[in-house]
This record gives C-alpha cells, structure tokens and sequence, in this order.
C-alpha cells in the first residue's frame, strides 16, 4: 500500500501514529468487511438474522451496536436482495453507525442533520426515535438528495423533512432551534483508504486545507442551530487534524456557550483527540474528542466530538 | 412546494376506501398529508417546528395515491397497511415472488381466487411488497424500477 501513498502522507501519518505506523499501513492493504444496520421500523435483528443465515450469509454482531452485523458472506451485491429492496437493512460501515448512538435522539425531539445524504445516519436516527419527533435530513448536493430521498422511503422513515440548503447559511436562514444536531461532514475521506485505495493516490494538503474551511463554517452554522442544552455531534471519516480537531477547536474558541463533553462506546477501542497539529495547541477538552484508527477494530478511520450548547 | 395536511374528511376518504377495500382487521392511525397528487404519512410532531424559510425537497413517506376513485399504496403503504388486511391480499409462493420483485406481471388462477378486481396488496410470508392491479385475470406489476431485484 505505501507505494500509492504520497510521501507526504506517509511523514504525516508516521508522525501522528509513530510506532503504530507500520500497523496501520498493514490495515490499509485489506478491505474491510462490509457492515449491514438492520431496519428495526421493518424488521427484528432476530428475524433478519435467521433469515438471511437461512440464505447462507455469513453474519455476525457489531459488538458496539446490537442492530448491526458484519457480513463475510457474500461482500458483493448486498445492495441487490429483495431484503434490501423491501427495507430491512441498510449496508453500512459499521464503525459509522457510531454518530448517531452518540447523538442519542429521544423520541419526540427534534433533529437536524445538516449533512444527511445519502442518508445512512438519518435512517438510523430515524428508527432509533421509531419515527417519532422530527428530523430535518438537508444536504446541498442535489444528486445526493435523491439517493436520500430513495433511502428514506425504502427504510420507511416517516419522520423526516429533506431541506435542499447550504448547510454553512442553514443557521442564517431557518429560525428554528432543535435538540440534537448532526453534523456528519464531507471530508477529504482519508480514513476509507483501505476501502477506497483511490483516496490515498489523490490525497493532498490543499484538500484538506479546503475541507476544513467548509468544515468550520458548517460546526458553526450547526452549533447556532442548537437549542440551549442541545447537543452537537461532529464527525468524519477523515483522520487529518485540519479536519477534526481543528475544527472543534474553532467552534470551542469562537462561541463560549459551547462544551465539549465525553463520548465512549462499549467495545470500540478509541484515542483521545490531538492537542496539537502543527503550530496550533489546542483547547485541553479537545482530548475528550476521539479518533479511531483503522487498527484499531479492524475497520475504517473515524473521528467524532460531542459539543453542548450552555445557557448563554 | 405545497403540502397540506389532511383534514378529517379527507382522511376519512382514505380510511374509508382501506377499509372496504381490505376489510382492516384494526383502525390505523397515521398522519397524513397530501404533496401533489401523492399522499404522504408524516409524525405529528411536525407540528412542533417552524418550517417557514425552509427549501423543503419533500417531506415524509409516501403512502400511496388516488388513481380516480381507486387507491393505490405504495411498498410501505403495504407495509403499513397489510398486516391489518383480511381481503384482497395476494398471497404468494417463492417463484411468484420472485416474478414480482423482478417486475413480472402474475396471473390470477396461480395466486388466489377470490380476490376482486382493482388493486390488491402483494404477501409473501412476512413481506409486504406493494400492491398491484388485477385486471383480467393478471396481477399488474407497480413494483417501481429501483425497487425491483435483476
């Protein structure tokens, strides 16, 4: 796999994972499984699984999220069975399932997820509510849209307003506050390599530089979205700095009102966030941020923060 | 975008045709509204937001619609609906479905006979797969293209 990486990514990432480097490049040359969320608005985890193993696949539990398997068999064409088309499971990475129990949505609330197409965490969040209250899913990229369109209704989610919008004006432009915000955002990906070997060939700085501008401009626009005593969650599936930390930071340093609080998961192993990047130290609370590495649960890269709206 | 929320008449209606059409076992309870000519099922809790400034693309599930006095539900509006049903559901076997997720049309004397002419929701087992038209003797397909199987 280094003979497709560029060599700054190389220096970059041995500097981040030092003697867990040459560890995480053995990660990077093999795929991950592929992971499915069973639709609970449709269907049980128990009946799913018994009938799909009836049908010969290969499933066994997500340890950290009890409606999700990882599927050995068959890796291809998860997309074409009639249980995918009538909406019992969605395929999934599993380790992206995490955003949304992080989230943790109580039925009845209201939730904006700024990012949504097309549309994985919205299904979750939908049925983790059993679709009540309601979720406003936006994305401003219209092709996207219509695969969430399509995902919403094939998960048979009846609680959810799409929204056609720059994620970066929402707050501008809606007057309307709500209990839980998403903010899954479009990133550079560098934590799909071992899926996406293409990310790695392309991956440059200025990318990520760009990335993380869109990036601070959409915690923001999120973060004003929240109502006092709301919860944000901010994730990508990048590992650079510039995008994660970074842009915590500087939604903690631009609106007092914001606290970075605690996540864990069971069975998931995770680091705490970076506190430096560069020539940037960041806020002490950034610690309580987490990244996951691909070595870590043999899965993709992932990083997230939870943030709370104080009273002003 | 105009969406409006049913009124009680206007869910009657629904309510109404289901009814006599599936002799429902039990009342649903859904929240409707309607988008163009489509019927959609929405939380209540809509209610609960401000969506004015909003450039809503769409909103909630789409349920089903009217085709002149005939209605016509969707894969989830058969999800929703079918289990409640006790007349004009189409029960059928492995190979029948399998023709109707690949979008083929059934004939009648394979499937069941006393269901009536119009629109009749499609079962397999557990599964609820839509509805189709049965007309001469030959169940329809309205199966949509992306929901079909190859």
């Amino acid at each position: 796999m280094s003979d497709v990486l560029k060599e700054d990514f190389i220096e970059r990432y041995k500097y981040i994972l030092r003697d867990e480097f040459q560890s995480y490049l053995e990660k990077l040359s093999r795929p991950t499984l592929p992971g499915i969320r069973v639709n609970t608005l449709k269907i049980s985890v128990k009946r799913l699984g018994k009938r799909l193993r009836d049908e010969d696949f290969e499933i066994t539990s997500i340890p950290w999220f009890k409606n999700g398997f990882f599927v050995s068999k068959p890796t291809l064409g998860l997309g074409k069975t009639i249980e995918h088309a009538l909406g019992y499971y969605y395929v999934q990475d599993p380790i992206s399932m995490l955003p949304p129990i992080a989230l943790n949505p109580k039925p009845g609330e209201s939730v904006l997820d700024l990012c949504a197409a097309p549309g994985s965490k919205t299904t979750q969040i939908a049925q983790t509510v059993d679709n009540t209250g309601i979720i406003v899913a936006n994305d401003i990229n219209g092709d996207r849209l219509k695969a969430l369109l399509g995902n919403l209704q094939r998960c048979g989610v009846s609680n959810t307003l799409v929204t056609n919008m720059d994620g970066t004006l929402f707050s501008e432009r809606v007057n309307q506050n709500f209990d839980k915000v998403l903010v899954d955002a479009p990133c550079s990906g560098s934590g799909l390599i071992r899926n996406q070997p293409r990310i790695g060939r392309e991956w440059s700085t200025s990318v990520v530089e760009a990335m993380s501008g869109k990036q601070k401009k959409l915690i923001l626009s999120g973060f004003d979205s929240l109502k006092v005593g709301g919860s944000l969650v901010y994730s990508t599936c990048s590992l650079e700095p510039e995008e994660n930390e970074d842009v915590v930071n500087h939604l903690l340093s631009e609106r007092s009102d914001s606290k970075i609080v605690d996540i864990s998961f069971k069975d998931v192993k995770s680091r705490e966030g970076l506190r430096s990047w560069k020539d940037t130290i960041y806020q002490e609370d950034l610690s309580k941020s987490i990244r996951i590495y691909p070595q870590d649960n043999d899965t993709i890269g992932f990083f997230l923060a939870k943030v709370r709206r104080l009273e002003g | 975008m105009r969406a409006k929320i049913l009124d009680r008449s206007e869910r009657s209606r629904i309510y109404g045709y289901l009814s006599d059409r599936y002799e429902l076992k039990s009342e649903l309870d859904l929240g409707f509204l309607s988008l163009r000519k489509y019927i959609r099922v929405i939380s209540k809790d809509i209610t609960k937001i401000n969506i004015r400034d909003m450039r809503i693309e769409n909103l909630g599930l789409l349920f089903g619609e009217w085709i002149l006095d005939d209605f016509m539900l969707s894969i989830e509006g058969s999800q929703l609906v079918g289990p409640h049903a006790d007349r004009n559901v189409a029960e059928l076997d492995d190979a029948q479905f399998n023709t109707w997720m690949r979008g083929g049309k059934l004939t009648i004397d394979d499937v069941k006979s006393d269901l009536e002419d119009g629109f009749v929701i499609i079962k397999h087992g557990y599964d609820y797969a839509g509805c189709g038209e049965l007309s001469n003797g030959e169940i329809w397909s309205s199966l949509p293209a992306q929901r079909r199987i190859d």
